[in-house]
């Protein structure tokens, strides 16, 4: 008998259990009863004295506006004034006539909509813009658009350098970015370089599908490849002032970049630990040959990959919290890709594919307010594969920097290099200390003192950097 | 045997019930700024797992984002940013996150500045010069506790659209935050209903919001523009002006150094209160705590 009590129970355990759901969805829609659209305000704002202080230029902008005081309304007269009906009447139809003139003036009809719900009503924001958008002011459609350039002084004693001792305007970089469909995000990146010669490029200009399927955006254009740490950053980004030996000399001068297909894919790990798979496929950019030499001397820096055409490049990238005041990243990155390499000293060109592999790894420790500290090592190899092993080796470097910003507005940091090159088996080396004051986010001054060690002769270097923005300039994570 | 079979009958019972019973899974919630991770709190109560990106205590322009923050954002449910310009750095992470649902236009986006106000619009072109004014107005509402009731709003409409199910349980959590504040703003209009009329120096134009809320004026910042750094030259006219007027309060935000706000008071020999920017924590009460906080710092800069 207790055994069939338990059973009838059990039976309604599992029938409340499978029925549950859908008594949830048989739920009367919530929205049928918003949310009051009233302001949910209870007490007033007080006034500000209407006479503040010009302590700013800008203050006047910063009083508060005014509002009327219920004091202030229009005493009402309720002394009884008397007419007789006809006149009464004739006040009725003159009402009526005037609202109805006001009703077509506002281009009302009587089959108007009644006012959505609340919840059922666009995002205000949106509202806002659009209707700021239709009464004309156009500035609205605008992207954003913005500039940053960096200038450079760059004081050695190496005489191989081609810009020793000389100020230049590196590069300003134009940012024209912005939604062109929901979802569908536009970036472009034209640069004048006028040290390198070039008038102006477009570094980078692509489509960004956001979360095109659950977990995957989809990249179309042309872009910096994601290869290392520091892959897809600008040079404006970037915490030092010159680009990393290693990544220069068997990387790319700045960054592999190429016209192409990158797919992003960020693995179902759970909320707690960030891992992203990036897959590109692309055509190089500016698709020319490196030039190595033997000669010691003549050494500046290696040719890097030197794609030429196809290439193509994986990098997984995971990163966890470690607590709240802690970041591990690492990171993988794979390319490979048809190059052309000229050797200058005997005159000998050679075409194949080369292969760059590279690992990076991050630390990062937040303290009290903004001070933080990052630590930070990158190790590349350069492979030659096919006809190229004929006039290149193999060739590995690595990098390991610390920086840390003790304020808002100030960080040191140390860098530590080595390189060899893909044209011989020298090595080169060099030790930073760099000081960085950031004005604002966009305006900052670094400056680098570098002696470093290559074939040749060691050399001193110092590099005062300025760079500065304007307007609303983003870029990926990075 | 008897007693066998009861005991087995309620373990078989148990475990059906654990293995087919709906799961109740909180809402993942990220948010940008801790207040608002706060309120959203609140108003979730059990139903929802609150995460904020910027920690408590920090300047809330300039967040260095994580990469392992792009995994919250990812997974979340509902995603609530300030708006106003303030939290554009998670610009690129809601980019990597790849989760459209929580795009603006997407039903688990909020704007928590939705509905609000706003004060300090700029009416002219702004510059570099100008420094960092927002375009949209001074973007530190959430300083204003009556101002808190439409961020609880706003997330409370987006806790309906992506949790529709618990509808009427926020409804009630929303109307149990606006007793809780309309109750303490008794006890706090009290608190600063002696200084009513007069004006306070901050460091930033964090309180303005605040400030204007309980009656007061914000007199002058030791920044000479917003987010660039206090001159001597700008601070000695401050003072001079401080002098004139009889300002005495100053209320220096706890995140900013000391080295200016300690000029002022050796030369005028007001004794500057550090006041809070940030909740404590994500838990229940923790926003009314931090205006109850902000009220005493407050009142403590007349003394």
């Amino acid at each position: 008998m207790s055994l069939n009590k338990y059973a009838i129970g059990m039976a309604a355990v599992a029938m409340q259990c499978l029925y549950s759901g859908a008594a949830h969805a048989a739920a009367a829609n919530p929205e049928d009863a918003p949310i009051e659209d009233a302001p949910p305000i209870t007490a007033p704002a007080n006034v500000s004295p209407a006479t503040e202080p010009q302590v700013q230029d800008n203050q006047a902008q910063n009083s508060i506006e005014n509002t009327k005081s219920p004091s202030n309304t229009e005493t009402q007269d309720n002394t009884p004034v008397t007419i007789t009906k006809s006149q009464w009447e004739q006040f009725l139809a003159r009402q009526q006539q005037l609202e109805k003139e006001l009703a077509a003036l506002k281009g009302q009809s009587t089959n108007t909509s009644p006012p959505l719900p609340a919840e059922e009503q666009p995002l205000d924001d949106t509202a806002a813009s659009t209707t700021r958008a239709t009464s004309g002011n156009r500035s609205l459609l605008l992207p954003d658009i913005s500039l940053v350039t960096t200038g450079k002084f760059n004081g050695t004693n190496d005489r191989r350098d081609g810009d020793r001792n000389r100020f230049s305007l590196e590069e300003a970089e134009i940012g024209i970015q912005g939604y062109v469909y929901p979802n569908v995000r536009a970036d472009a990146f034209i640069v004048a370089a006028p040290g390198e010669g070039e008038a102006f490029n477009i570094e980078e200009g692509y489509l960004t599908f956001i979360g095109l399927r659950k977990n995957l955006n989809l990249v179309v254009g042309r872009k910096f490849a994601p290869f290392g740490r520091t892959g897809e950053q600008h040079p404006h980004s970037w915490l030092y002032s010159r680009q990393l030996l290693a990544r220069q000399n068997l990387v790319a001068g700045e960054n592999l970049s190429g016209d192409g297909l990158l797919v992003r894919y960020l693995l179902p790990t759970g909320k707690k630990l960030f891992a992203n798979l990036d897959l590109g496929v692309f055509n190089a950019a500016e698709g020319e040959e490196g030039v190595i030499s033997n000669d010691p001397s003549q050494i500046t820096n290696g040719p890097g990959a030197s794609f030429t055409n196809r290439f193509y490049t994986a990098r997984l990238w995971a990163s966890k919290a470690i607590g709240r005041n802690n970041e591990l990243e690492v990171g993988a990155s794979w390319a490979k890709g048809d190059s052309a390499l000229h050797n200058e000293d005997f005159d000998l060109g050679a075409i194949g594919k080369s292969q760059v592999t590279g690992a990076d790894i991050t630390w990062r420790r937040f303290f009290s307010g903004p001070k933080r500290l990052l630590l930070r090592g990158e190790y590349f190899r350069y492979q030659p594969k096919g006809d190229l092993r004929s006039i290149a080796n193999s060739a590995s470097g690595y990098y390991a920097l610390a920086n840390y910003r003790f304020n808002k507005r100030d960080d040191v940091g140390l860098l530590y290099e080595k390189s060899g090159f893909p044209g011989n088996n020298d090595h080169e080396k060099a030790l930073s200390l760099i000081y960085t004051r950031q004005f604002t986010e966009q305006f900052y001054f670094r400056l680098q003192g570098i002696r470093g060690d290559r074939p040749g002769g060691s050399y001193n270097q110092i590099i005062g950097q300025l760079t500065w923005g304007l307007g609303p300039h983003t870029h990926n994570l990075e | 045997m008897k007693t066998q079979i009861k005991i087995l009958a309620v373990l078989v019972t148990v475990t059906f019930n654990s293995l087919f019973a709906p799961q109740a899974q909180a809402v993942d919630v990220v948010t940008s700024l801790p207040e608002l991770g706060a309120i959203a709190k609140e108003v979730g109560g059990g139903n929802v797992s609150v995460y904020s990106i910027a920690q408590p205590n920090h300047d809330y322009h300039t967040v260095e984002p994580r990469a392992s923050d792009v995994a919250r954002i990812a997974r979340a449910r509902l995603v609530v940013r300030s708006g106003l310009g303030l939290d554009i750095w998670m610009d690129s992470l809601m980019n990597a996150a790849k989760n459209a649902r929580v795009n603006p236009g997407g039903d688990g986006y909020v704007d928590a500045s939705t509905g609000i106000p706003t004060i300090e619009v700029p009416k002219t072109s702004i510059t570099g010069a100008s420094g960092d004014v927002h375009p949209d107005g001074n973007p530190h509402y959430y300083y204003d506790p009556i101002y808190a009731k439409f961020v609880a709003r706003n997330i409370v409409r987006g806790l309906i659209r992506v949790d529709a199910g618990h509808a009427a349980t926020y409804r009630k959590n929303l109307e149990d935050f606006y007793s809780d504040v309309d109750g303490k703003m008794n006890t706090w209009q009290a608190r600063l209903r002696p200084y009513q009329g007069k004006g306070v120096v901050t460091y930033h134009k964090n309180y303005n919001y605040f400030l204007r809320r309980f009656g007061l004026y914000q007199y002058g910042t030791l920044e000479a523009r917003p987010g660039i750094p206090p001159s001597a030259s700008h601070v000695s006219n401050l003072i001079k002006s401080m002098q004139k007027d009889k300002i005495r309060a100053v209320l220096i935000e706890s995140i900013y150094p000391r080295r200016w706000p300690d000029f002022v008071k050796r030369q005028t020999n007001i004794d500057y209160v550090v006041a809070p920017v940030s909740v404590n924590n994500l838990n229940q009460g923790s926003y009314l705590n931090l205006i109850d906080r902000l009220v005493n710092a407050t009142a403590e800069a007349f003394k």
